[in-house]
């Protein structure tokens, strides 16, 4: 009980982040919510790395890197389909697609 | 998707929730291999920082792998971009796979044979040595850096392709 309430709030940014990636039709929330689930596990390793363990920081590190990395991506690709469809929900951009 | 939301996040939850639950508290995670990388970590690599030394020489392979892993996944990207079907975005795609299985070759040899493969004259020779692993350190990090590298390039070709419906 201990763990899971020191583990708490790692996991509730997990959870909110996984839901809202299945949840949300626009583009944009998809991309908060995933970038929510990441900066869950980095939360996560950082409460593991407290107890001085280099290997949990290392991995945050790694963690953290990506998730900086493929969000300015995935913003830059809204920025890209807003600019070219006027809209960013995935449902009516995969319908102009298709015509 | 909706609906499969409401019904993976709470066995997410749960597996989450019981997985934290098994974990051994927060003081006895520290084993006999991190007590090592923060005790030898400057004497055996060089490096000051215990996390430094394990993301750029204990676990350098891991970082190589991660940026090469970028490396590749932009590289696949970027032939998805107008043109791409020209020579000069193929060359630089053909060369970056080239640079990545070589590196992975070179995993590989060292790995079978169980030295520093940045240790030119001890892989030359035959001989098992840990010699030369701030240089290794220095040389995977840049590797992961170009990794990187190839990600920011995808970013800048991707704000600077045409805009409008007709551009594919």
């Amino acid at each position: 009980m201990e763990m899971i309430i020191h583990h708490g709030m790692a996991i509730l940014l997990c959870l909110v982040g996984f839901h809202g990636v299945f949840f949300y039709g626009n583009l944009a929330k998809k991309t908060v919510a995933w970038a929510l689930f990441q900066i869950g596990l980095i939360v996560f390793l950082y409460s593991l790395a407290s107890s001085g363990a280099p290997l949990p920081s290392v991995l945050a590190i790694e963690v953290a890197s990506v998730t900086l990395v493929v969000t300015v991506l995935l913003g830059l690709f809204c920025v890209k389909l807003y600019r070219r469809h006027k809209t960013l929900e995935g449902a009516e951009i995969a319908r102009r697609g298709s015509k | 998707m909706r609906i499969a939301s409401w019904f993976f996040t709470p066995l997410l939850g749960f597996l989450l929730f019981y997985t934290c639950s098994q974990l051994p508290p927060p003081d006895s995670t520290a084993s006999h291999i991190s007590i090592r990388y923060v005790q030898k970590s400057e004497t055996e690599t060089g490096i000051r920082s215990p996390a430094g030394a394990v993301l750029a020489d204990y676990r350098g392979f891991d970082l190589l792998a991660t940026g090469s892993l970028f490396f590749a996944s932009a590289l696949c990207l970027f032939l998805f971009f107008p043109g791409s079907s020209r020579l000069e975005a193929w060359f630089p795609t053909l060369l970056g796979l080239m640079g990545f299985a070589a590196a992975l070759a070179l995993g590989f040899l060292s790995l079978f044979h169980g030295s520093n493969f940045l240790d030119y004259e001890a892989l030359t020779n035959c001989v098992e040595s840990p010699q030369a692993r701030l240089d290794g350190a220095l040389i995977l990090t840049g590797s992961a850096l170009l990794g990187l590298g190839g990600f920011l390039l995808l970013a800048i070709r991707w704000t600077k392709a045409p805009e409008g419906p007709g551009e594919r």
